[in-house]
């Protein structure tokens, strides 16, 4: 060591830097590595949500925005992660770099040297050291030379291992990406490699009867309108019932195949029937302008339910009782959204039900309609008549016992009705005062001049009172007001809580 | 920048350099045994003791009566062969009682002269026993004793002989009657150490030292001179840059809200060290770098000292109090929190 001199010592202590920083260095990029994985799996979930995001607007528009194709968002969907990684791996070699100090502290804390070969390589760069700090120098020669001949511990750099959080990270992203692609059309359903027969032919009947549905629908409803103004129901005859009964289900059939139609190519004629559906319901409230809407996107396949197995007529029939009777069921309609088709709905079900009733018992209740009207006008109903009130105001023998005939009027009993200005005035009696007078009304003060004159006082002799002594007596406290009684006992009964000493 | 060459005088500066911190741990070792003849046991008690004598600052030494504080001391100073004193504090006592005071006597010629008569506070090593049970007004006297190593008694200051050093004991339990030391006298001591009670195997030491027919017999291992030496030698030991951040970072996380407090030291601390307790740090770590026999101080010098250096100077607040938190948490947060600067951690 003296021979060498401090030169070799400091190459020594140079060549443990270099082995300390290659190794402080893969740790370093360890770390990075570590930090950045966490980052690039959520940086996984952006494409596949802007994707999804994006797409979302085809559902109502049937356009979608999202520029890319499916291989260019597929290629993005991989690309973006690893920027993120090896930016952020960048970043953290970049915000960490590696001290030379913090290199030889390495040897030292698997050596056990206490700083020493730290100390030594800072005051080796002094000019001038003291000779405690050239002693520290000559001190750390031998550990330098088993810092040399040390092996540290072997950094392995693989792949990360993957946390719970950036598994989940990297499913919710595929699962966004499918989601996306689902809804984008990039790929199609599972079992349906296109469109179908059934779409086709919706899509065909949807351009076709689109005009032909409103324009049946505008003619059913002027129909029914003009035939509810003009003939009253009890008018009505049988025949013309049953005629516009057999009419009411065609027109039907016809406008469910138009809404039908409607609901399956997504197009804008469903807005078109809504529009008309509104423009029918103009006072209707706004969850009722809702359920048109609805009602006309009911789509088709709705009339392969199980209960479409009944007859039209009686499913119609329970459909249409439940909008006109004004039951939501839990389904958000309610009275105020019917419309020009729940009209023609309501109208078919009257015909219906009047259909599927007997004959004999409209003929009755006409009958008995007609009776009514004409005697109302000729007396008034006897099942309404009540006895006329007593209004004898004499005592009687009888003025012991309660007349229950008095009406609340007059006589003993209970409660009397009470009539006239007399109930509204208060039954409190009012002084006749004013308040800050002495007497009542007004008061006359007068003044007079006196002139004052002496008056003879005796001479008051002074004696002796004695001593004061001996009890005086008891002395009188003034008394607490409750609620300070109450505050001293809770105060006391606390103090003595507290200080009671435990059991235990 | 550098490298320095070897040459015959830096040889010798580095052979010089040894020969001190040999005698330096000689001397050590040999008070601590010749203190270890009367003390059974309390080792960390005794190294804290004597590091903080050679590094020139005074000591706290807090424990319940009756396990050897005042014994403590006064072995050291027969060990030492150092002035002794002993100031048994109480409430009436004044600052003129321990400094000294000007008294009239009779000159030769049969006149009169005020002459000062020294207190028992001009001494080498001051054993000032339960210190909190004298006012602060006398407690105050010790501040400028403690800190400049001077009295001032009317018009006139005097030093005190080197080494100086004042070894206060309190009880920690009898509060009754008591003052409690300002933080500016707290501050001026360099160690505060509990002791605590002997383990069960030291008991027994204690039973046959003490009750038998024989004493143990002290003798001086060294002098006033060779302390003066061996702290002049203890402040050459070289301090690097690593182990001068960590104290000063140490120091900075028990001032609340600091760059380096935790957050004990913010939510139970009202007041942190202050330079003095970075001072005691080097101080004390240069000690213990040369018991360990090395030429500069390392990190772990200063972590082994942090504790009876900084536990008396961070005053807590009435939230560390209701929670029953103690300095000594606090400090073992801050030992915890802090990292060692350039380390490999």
């Amino acid at each position: 060591m003296a021979e060498s001199g401090f030169t070799e010592l400091r190459a020594k202590l140079d060549t443990l830097a270099r082995r300390g920083e290659s190794h402080l260095r893969r740790w370093a990029f360890k770390r990075a590595v570590e930090h950045a994985t966490p980052g690039a799996f959520t940086a996984a979930l952006i494409v596949p949500a802007c994707f999804l995001v994006l797409s979302l607007p085809e559902l109502v528009t049937g356009t979608s925005i999202w520029p890319f194709s499916h291989s260019a968002t597929l290629v993005l969907f991989i690309v973006a992660p690893l920027a993120v990684f090896a930016g952020r791996v960048l970043f953290h070699f970049v915000t960490h770099p590696v001290d030379r100090r913090v290199s030889l502290a390495l040897f030292d804390r698997q050596l056990g040297c206490r700083d020493r070969i730290q100390a030594a390589d800072e005051f080796l760069r002094i000019d001038r050291p003291t000779r405690f700090q050239l002693a520290a120098i000559h001190d750390a020669g031998p550990f330098v030379g088993r810092a040399l001949n040390a092996r540290l511990e072997t950094v392995h750099i693989g792949i990360p291992g993957f946390s719970a959080a950036n598994r989940r990270h990297g499913l919710y992203a595929v699962g966004l990406l499918l989601g996306a692609m689902l809804i984008d059309g990039r790929i199609p359903p599972v079992g349906a490699g296109g469109p179908g027969p059934v779409e086709t032919v919706l899509a065909e009947a949807r351009v076709s009867s689109e005009p032909d549905a409103e324009a049946l629908s505008a003619a059913a409803e002027t129909e029914r309108m003009r035939a509810a103004v003009a003939t009253p129901r009890s008018a009505r005859t049988v025949a013309d019932r049953e005629e516009t009964d057999a009419a009411a289900p065609a027109l039907h059939q016809e406008a469910n195949t138009a809404s039908a139609a409607t609901a399956a190519s997504r197009s804008g004629a469903g807005s078109a029937v809504s529009q008309q559906s509104r423009s029918d319901n103009a006072g209707a409230n706004a969850s009722g302008q809702a359920a048109p809407t609805r009602r006309a996107e009911r789509p088709p396949a709705r009339s392969r339910r199980p209960q479409d197995k009944q007859p039209p007529s009686e499913r119609e029939f329970e459909e249409n009782d439940e909008s006109s009777s004004g039951l939501t069921s839990g389904r958000g309609s309610s009275a105020g959204s019917r419309t020009a088709a729940s009209d023609k709905q309501a109208a078919a079900n009257r015909a219906q039900r009047d259909e599927s009733n007997d004959e004999v018992y409209d003929d009755a209740e006409e009958e008995e309609d007609e009776e009514q009207q004409a005697a109302a006008a000729a007396r008034p109903l006897l099942n309404q008549r009540k006895a006329p009130a007593d209004r004898s105001l004499t005592p009687s023998g009888s003025a012991t016992r309660e007349n229950d005939r008095a009406n609340g009027r007059s006589g003993p009993g209970g409660l009397k009705k009470t009539r006239g200005v007399a109930a509204m005035l208060l039954g409190v009696p009012l002084p006749d005062q004013l308040r800050g007078q002495v007497n009542p009304g007004r008061m006359k003060v007068q003044r007079e001049r006196a002139e004052p004159e002496a008056k003879f006082a005796g001479d008051v002799a002074a004696f002796d009172r004695g001593e004061i002594d001996g009890s005086i007596g008891p002395v009188a406290h003034q008394g607490l007001s409750p609620w300070m009684q109450d505050v001293v006992r809770d105060y006391f009964l606390a103090e003595r809580a507290r200080n009671k000493p435990t059991s235990e | 920048m550098s490298t320095p060459r070897i040459t015959d005088k830096n040889t010798v500066a580095v052979d010089e350099a040894r020969a001190n911190v040999a005698e330096f741990k000689d001397v050590f070792d040999r008070v601590k045994a010749e203190v270890g003849k009367q003390i059974v046991g309390q080792q960390a008690v005794i190294d804290g003791v004597l590091t903080a004598l050679m590094a020139g600052g005074h000591v706290l030494l807090e424990g319940v009566p009756g396990i050897g504080k005042t014994m403590l001391v006064r072995t050291l100073s027969e060990a030492l062969r150092l002035q002794f004193s002993r100031i048994q504090f109480t409430p009436d006592m004044m600052p003129a009682d321990i400094q000294g005071t000007m008294v009239l006597t009779e000159t030769e010629g049969g006149g009169h002269e005020l002459t000062f008569q020294e207190g028992p506070l001009i001494a080498n090593l001051v054993l000032a026993d339960e210190i909190n049970r004298a006012t602060p007004k006398t407690q105050s006297a010790l501040l400028e004793a403690m800190q400049e190593r001077q009295i001032t008694v009317g018009k006139r200051t005097m030093p005190l002989p080197e080494p100086f050093n004042v070894m206060a004991t309190q009880n920690p339990v009898e509060q009754e009657g008591t003052y409690p030391l300002p933080e500016a006298q707290l501050d001026r001591f360099l160690f505060k150490i509990i002791v605590d009670y002997p383990k069960e195997s030291e008991y027994h030491e204690i039973i046959d030292r003490t009750t038998g027919s024989g004493e143990a017999a002290i003798e001086a291992v060294t002098d006033a001179e060779t302390i003066v030496r061996l702290r002049a030698i203890a402040r050459s030991v070289a301090v690097p840059e690593a182990a001068k951040s960590y104290a000063v970072r140490l120091v900075m996380a028990t001032q609340p809200h600091s760059e380096y407090a935790p957050d004990g030291v913010n939510a139970y601390a009202a007041l942190g060290s202050s330079p003095r307790g970075v001072q005691g740090l080097m101080l004390a770590a240069k000690v213990q770098a040369l018991i360990n026999g090395r030429f500069a101080i390392s990190t772990d010098d200063v972590k082994a000292v942090a504790m009876p250096v900084l536990r008396h100077r961070l005053v807590l607040n009435f939230h560390a109090q209701a929670n029953d938190v103690s300095a000594d948490v606090l400090v073992e947060d801050v030992l915890k929190a802090v990292k060692v600067p350039h380390s490999a951690d």
